[in-house]
């Protein structure tokens, strides 16, 4: 070595005083550790530009530090104590800022015995070098030197420095990293965190260091008071910089970071940093979420949600270290990091980013306006174009944005822009947040492309919202669409349940959802396409509160009155299906009307009634399985498809068999009646239902408790209150007679004193049988228009042809084989005379009877036949009530008549219009009072009446209000007039005799004990028609032979005796044994008349 | 003795298909003949069109100047040329194939002819080819589309299969081609295809059934017309123009939708055949009425069997 080397220059830098170097280079001297204590302490720094990171002692940073607290004029004391106040706050604040901080104990006594080369030897090292004890803080109960026991401190994992017994700490010289949310670690080194805190954080960290120092102070283990008072003052002087000296109660975490012990006080007073209490400020961050925490979405936390967005600063106008986020979390904090905040107050609050709101992509689907029913195009600027063809741009929002916003308060937040970038069209969206006590919205911005390889050029699918209804009155909503794996679709969200059916390649879905679903998810092959807003239901201001309900469930119809308050009227039915997607019209109307409901009901303000129709298509029928709405049963609702009524998967009839699908019937019609309750603001719906006694007692039992059940499950389903009493004398539940007897006496307040009232439907002819404004008599019938017309055409089709207009019937083909095995064909077929019967009337019938159409004819001479059975059974009752003693006068009883099969009685006049004292009407008393046996008086005149509402009658009934009609109206109690002699297990009724249940219950034996009163009928029409001279009808001895006929309708009588029995007598529809024999005679006219032409 | 009658029952029935094919592909000749004499009289007025257009703006050359010639006029042309040219030379190919049908059916019949006691081996023969057909007479029987060159009873020429004379079929007359034929089959052909674009351009309107026309025919009343508005977007029809004529046609769902409803509106027939999907027969010819258009004649629809 010679004088140029290093070595000629001291090693070290000045001392005050100087040092002189040793005799000879390269030799060392060795010194004791005061010798090293004192030329530490007497060395001079230039303020240095570059940092001195080494000292021959490894205790040399921590010297260093010491020589920063005790001694003011040391060179790089405020470098220093920016360090130490960095390192500091990194442990005061690490709750607040929420970092990790944990501390390792090194004792180096106990490392130096280790025998590992590297650790022992160099644990021996440092602890043969380590201070002095004297300027320690404190001091160690068994005396040993503080500085052999020290506390590497961590914060997330990086080493920050080690515990002090004379600064604290020492910070380490060189951080790896920086620390997240601490910005002052960011340069590899600590500095002041001053500028990085904010206001509430800065009064943290002051309050905690206060804290520090009031500890240091009152410890009881302290030592060095000079170092104590230096410390002291150094704390003090930082609080004043952070603060201006304010000072307030500290608010210390409730962890403490592990590691620590709880002695020395030094030591242990910094494990509990500053809680984050202590810096909680207001959030400026927190979305204010309006609708959604009103009326949470099911499964929702109904958590504060808050907005992490980098661009808050610029936004907001405010440093990111004083924005606030939550708690004690500043933007600066958490450095931006959603995942920093979510660590920290994961549990308290939802975090969303910008990133989180928009969709990724946009996706766009073919014209100008492919949705519906979406306010999406009142907040679009602009043309969005593709190939320079108009296309309609998906909302570009992620399904997290429907947890946050109604689609109410999007279309306030929302607004889109078309604008032309350098690459092409873009579509700028803004959301405006709504940020808790902020004026301004905070606006959120996204440019999306449009791109061509978004578009999705495809027919638009059917998707549809059922029901239109706000969720404030309804609680279960569906959302319906094709199941499309390769198109578009809508995807369900968490809290959606999900139904599917499949009839041959057609696929759909439903979803349901606890709440209406104003935004609508679509996907196309699993990719996240966008949402469609959803115009809200709009809330009604009505002074409407409840409803009052009258449904007549029948054959072939079903009809419902309402009264809201203002009367009973029939109320055209709103479906209240919302779609969505501008699908193709017919396409989508075929779909609804398959597999859900169609947005409208044809022909429209006709319905009700609907018909009794349900269809169960995409559902494989299970046996003892009842189908559920929507995706196993709905309603078929007519369609302009003349056919749809006929196809595979329609059920009909199922008043009388099948009963399972009366659930899925009555369940949707009530829930669609219901929906226009809650649309018009009622908020309870009254039901009052009517069943025909002529209902087994079984069936009577079923059909009453499915009501009670649907009413349950109403409640549920919808947002309204349904009330159902189940008892026939509260009015909920009435007999089809008594309620049709109501509309009379009630609505219309004719006379109910000396009345019969006749409610001619598909399936069965209610009647009853009223004196001075009393029920003398009920009974249900199974004998009306269905087989009084219906299953006459069904045997021949040609007439059909003849009669009605293919519109309307269809293709109905000449198999006629076929057409009398076609199931629903009466269903089809009473459609059919529903629209058409008007017109068949006014013209095509005047016309061809004017002609002298002997197929006509002698067609309506059939209905008119089938009539006068009707009444031939209803003098028979009053022969019967008079011989019981019940009927006070004697003579025919005018006849109030309705229900759908009434309308036949039109076809009886060549007019094609039945009036009072028209010939069928003659007929018609005439038949009645010979039956009954009451002499001809021209004082009595027995008219029918025939009612201008047919099928309304019953359900205008069941909630009209009037005359109080008294009686006992259970059908239980009032037994059926045989009409016919009958015997039953050996027993025989008289043809005036009311028919009981045998003892036994089942029937063993059935059997019409002759056909007397049906020969006194035929004898009594042919001489009634004889007697009045009527030809335009035609008696019945012209229509058939004589010769053949009895025969025959012995064995159609004797055929339909056999169906009963082996039958419990309950399970049985009453069937009184005349109508067994007029039927029979109806059945073999109808036959000769089909073979004849 | 069981196996020779029914080998003969067979061989009748074979010669009694042969015979029915050789009338339809006559048949179908004479039309084809028809058209392409029709095709080259448009052609040749267009072409004479051209020449004047030209003349008028003083060109000396045959080749069009686009700069002086209103370009969307010669467009137009260029694309109505474009079709007659490929419209005729499919016809040739039309005219080739079943002259090759009918030499052939020819040549089958007179080999008929001449077997008088087929042995058992030929009719079992016979009988294979005649039970178990090969793939090429599948396709060209059941499940091909109306509009395809197939469903018409053409199959692809061979290079070795050269055209015929058939000057004595030309002198027969034959009825004219149907005013929206051409339409019809580029309708067909997009749909065939699944292309929207081109059915996009084809279409002049997009129409629905107005409501109240939708409520009249539910309730069946006959009076009127159906009656259609124009939609812009769900449209269930579209109206394609045709020689001065408005053709309404099913969109391809509206069609695809017909197998399996065949809604009574007024506005197709429906007749069924064993095909695999619907297909226009013929499309309605509809009018415009104020802002409303009425179907003025039904249109025919073949749906599957």
């Amino acid at each position: 070595m010679n004088n140029n080397t290093i070595l000629n220059h001291p090693w070290f830098p000045k001392t005050n005083p100087a040092y002189s170097g040793g005799a000879t280079a390269g030799k060392w001297q060795g010194q004791d550790q005061a010798f090293l204590g004192r030329i530490a302490n007497d060395l001079v720094y230039e303020r240095a530009n570059s940092r001195i990171n080494s000292l021959p002692s490894p205790w040399s940073r921590a010297l260093q530090f010491e020589q920063a607290i005790l001694n003011p004029r040391y060179p790089t004391r405020p470098d220093l104590l920016e360090e130490l106040f960095g390192c500091l706050a990194t442990i005061g604040l690490w709750e607040i800022i929420g970092i990790k901080l944990e501390a390792e104990r090194v004792d180096l006594a106990e490392l130096s015995k280790t025998t590992d080369e590297t650790v022992g030897a160099f644990s021996r090292s440092l602890s043969g070098q380590k201070p002095p004890a004297d300027r320690s803080l404190y001091e160690l109960l068994d005396g040993a030197n503080p500085w052999d026991n020290v506390h590497i401190l961590k914060a997330d994992g990086q080493a920050i420095g080690f515990t002090s017994p004379t600064t604290l700490v020492c910070p380490t010289v060189h951080l790896p990293g920086p620390i997240q949310g601490m910005r002052w670690t960011s340069e590899h080194r600590f500095t002041s965190p001053k500028e990085f805190l904010s206001t509430q954080q800065r009064q943290a960290f002051a309050d905690w260091l206060a804290y520090i120092d009031k500890e240091l102070l009152a410890a009881d283990d302290r030592k060095n008071s000079n170092t104590i008072s230096a410390i002291s003052e150094v704390l003090a002087g930082y609080v004043n910089e952070l603060t201006a000296g304010r000072v307030g109660n500290v608010v210390l975490s409730q962890k403490s970071a592990p590691g620590l012990p709880p002695r020395p006080k030094a030591v242990s007073v910094l494990a509990r940093g500053s809680g984050l209490q202590a810096a909680a400020a207001t959030s400026l961050a927190t979305v204010e979420v309006g609708d959604r925490k009103e009326r949470p979405l099911p499964g929702a936390t109904n958590k504060p949600v808050v907005l992490v967005d980098t661009e808050m600063p610029s936004k907001l106008g405010i440093p990111a270290n004083e924005i606030t986020l939550f708690g004690a979390s500043t933007l600066e904090a958490i450095g931006g990091s959603k995942e920093k905040l979510d660590q920290q107050y994961g549990r308290e609050i939802d975090i969303i980013t910008p990133d989180d709101l928009f969709a990724a992509e946009l996706y766009l689907l073919p014209g100008e306006a492919a949705l519906t029913n979406t306010w999406l195009f009142s907040r679009l600027e602009g043309k969005p174009l593709v190939n320079d063809s108009p296309v309609t741009p998906i909302l570009p929002l992620s399904e997290r944005a429907r947890d946050l916003f109604s689609s109410r308060e999007l279309e306030k937040a929302c607004s889109m822009r078309v604008t032309n970038s350098g690459s092409g069209m873009e579509l700028e969206l803004t959301v405006q947040l709504r940020i808790s006590g902020q004026r301004e919205p905070y606006p959120l911005v996204k440019s999306f492309p449009i791109k061509e390889e978004n578009l999705i050029d495809e027919d638009l699918p059917v998707v549809a919202v059922w029901p239109n209804v706000s969720d404030e009155r309804w609680n279960k909503f569906y959302i319906f669409c094709e199941d499309n794996k390769t198109g578009l679709t809508v995807d369900g969200f968490s809290d959606y349940e999900l139904k599917t059916a499949r009839e041959g390649q057609q696929s759909v879905k439903y979803f349901t959802s606890g709440s209406f679903p104003d935004l609508v998810k679509l996907i196309e092959r699993g990719r996240h396409c966008g949402l469609i807003p959803v115009n809200t239901p709009s809330d009604v201001a009505s002074t409407v509160t409840s409803w009052s309900v009258g449904i007549d469930f029948g054959t072939s119809f079903t009809n419902f009155f309402v009264n809201d308050g203002s009367g009973a009227i029939r109320r055209p039915l709103e479906t209240r299906v919302m779609p969505l997607v501008l699908a193709q019209k017919e396409y989508q109307l075929n779909l609804l009307t398959r597999f859900f409901i169609p947005e409208d009901v044809l022909p429209k303000g006709e319905n009700p009634p609907t018909s009794t129709a349900l269809n169960t298509y995409g559902w494989q029928e299970e046996e003892l399985v009842v189908p559920q709405i929507y995706h196993q049963a709905r309603i078929q609702w007519p369609s302009s498809n003349a056919l749809s009524m006929r196809g595979n998967g329609v059920h009909t009839g199922f008043k009388w068999k099948e009963s399972w699908y009366q659930e899925p019937f009555l369940k949707e019609i009530a829930l669609v009646i219901s929906s226009n309750a809650a649309a018009a603001g009622a908020t309870q719906v009254h039901w009052a239902v009517s069943y025909p006694s002529a209902f087994s007692r079984n069936n009577a039992k079923i059909y009453c408790k499915c009501w009670t059940n649907l009413c349950a499950e109403l409640n549920t389903i919808t947002g309204v209150k349904h009330k159902f009493i189940d008892d026939s004398s509260e009015g909920s539940l009435q007999t089809e007679a008594i309620a049709f007897a109501s509309y009379f006496g009630n609505y219309l307040n004719h006379p109910m004193v000396h009345t019969a009232c006749l409610d001619v439907g598909g399936g069965t002819t209610d009647v009853s049988i009223w004196q001075d404004n009393a029920l003398l008599h009920q009974v249900s019938i199974p004998f009306a228009g269905r087989d009084i017309c219906t299953r006459v055409m069904q045997l021949k089709p040609a007439f059909i042809r003849l009669l009605f207009s293919s519109g309307s019937a269809g293709d109905i083909g000449n198999n006629e084989a076929k057409l009398r095995q076609e199931p629903n064909f009466n269903s089809w077929f009473d459609n059919c005379l529903r629209y058409e019967t008007d017109a068949l009337l006014k013209d095509r019938i005047p016309m061809l009877r004017s002609r002298q159409d002997k197929q006509l004819v002698e067609f309506v001479s059939l209905l008119a036949i089938s009539f006068a059975g009707v009444y031939h059974y209803l003098g028979l009752i009053l022969r019967g009530l008079m011989k019981e003693g019940s009927l006070q006068k004697q003579a025919a009883m005018p006849v109030y008549m309705g229900g759908n099969g009434a309308r036949f009685m039109n076809w009886l006049d060549e007019s094609g219009r039945f009036f009072k004292g028209c010939d069928s009407d003659e007929l018609m008393e005439k038949v009645q009072a010979m039956s009954a046996g009451f002499a001809a008086s021209s004082s009595s005149i027995a008219s029918t009446t025939l009612s201008d509402a047919f099928k309304d009658e019953t359900a205008c009934g069941l909630i009209s209000k009037g005359v109080k009609l008294k009686g006992v109206f259970d059908p239980r109690k009032d037994r059926m007039f045989a009409g016919e002699s009958l015997i039953i297990n050996g027993k025989t009724y008289d043809p005036l005799e009311r028919v009981t249940e045998p003892e036994e219950g089942t029937v063993r034996d059935y059997e019409l004990a002759s056909t007397d009163e049906l020969k006194r009928f035929i004898t009594n029409y042919d001489e009634a028609i004889s007697k009045l001279q009527l030809t335009s009808l035609m008696p019945i001895g012209k229509l058939t032979a004589p010769s053949r006929l009895w025969s025959e309708i012995e064995t159609e009588i004797r055929k339909a005796c056999l169906e009963r029995i082996d039958k419990e007598f309950n399970d049985l529809e009453p069937e009184p044994p005349f109508i067994t024999g007029l039927k029979a005679l109806s059945r073999i006219l109808s036959r000769e008349w089909a073979e004849r032409y | 003795m069981e196996f020779i009658f029914s080998g003969i029952a067979i061989l009748l029935s074979l010669l009694s298909f042969y015979v029915a094919r050789n009338k339809a592909s006559k048949r179908t000749l004479k039309e084809i003949l028809a058209k392409n004499l029709e095709i080259q009289k448009k052609l040749d007025t267009l072409q004479h069109q051209v020449e004047n257009d030209q003349k008028r703006k003083g060109s000396a050359t045959p080749i069009v100047n686009q700069a002086e010639v209103n370009s969307t006029e010669m467009s137009i042309l260029r694309t109505e040329v474009g079709y007659i040219r490929r419209g005729q030379q499919e016809n040739s190919q039309k005219l080739s194939i079943h002259g090759q049908i009918l030499e052939s059916l020819k040549e089958k019949q007179s080999t008929s002819d001449s077997v008088k006691a087929p042995s058992v081996e030929s009719f079992r023969q016979n009988f294979s080819t005649f039970s178990e057909p090969d793939r090429s007479d599948k396709e060209t029987t059941t499940f091909q589309s109306l509009g395809s060159k197939s469903w018409l009873g053409i199959e692809k020429p061979t290079q070795d299969q050269p055209a015929k004379d058939f000057s004595s079929i030309q002198d027969s007359p034959v009825p004219p081609p149907e005013p929206y034929e051409q339409v019809a089959q580029q309708y067909q052909d997009a749909i065939d295809r699944g292309d929207r674009q081109t059915l996009r351009q084809l279409q002049f309107k997009e129409l629905n059934i107005t409501s109240e026309c939708e409520d009249l025919l539910v309730r069946g009343s006959i009076g009127q017309a159906t009656k259609l508005e124009v939609v812009h977007g769900g449209g269930s029809y579209m109206v394609i123009s045709g020689e001065g004529r408005y053709w309404l046609f099913p969109t391809a769902q509206t069609l695809d939708s017909f197998s399996l409803n065949q809604p009574q509106k007024r506005i197709f027939d429906y007749e069924r055949q064993f095909l695999s999907k619907p297909v226009v027969k013929k499309p309605a010819e509809v009018r415009e009425d104020g802002e409303s258009w009425l179907v003025i004649m039904q249109g025919l629809i073949i749906v599957p069997d």
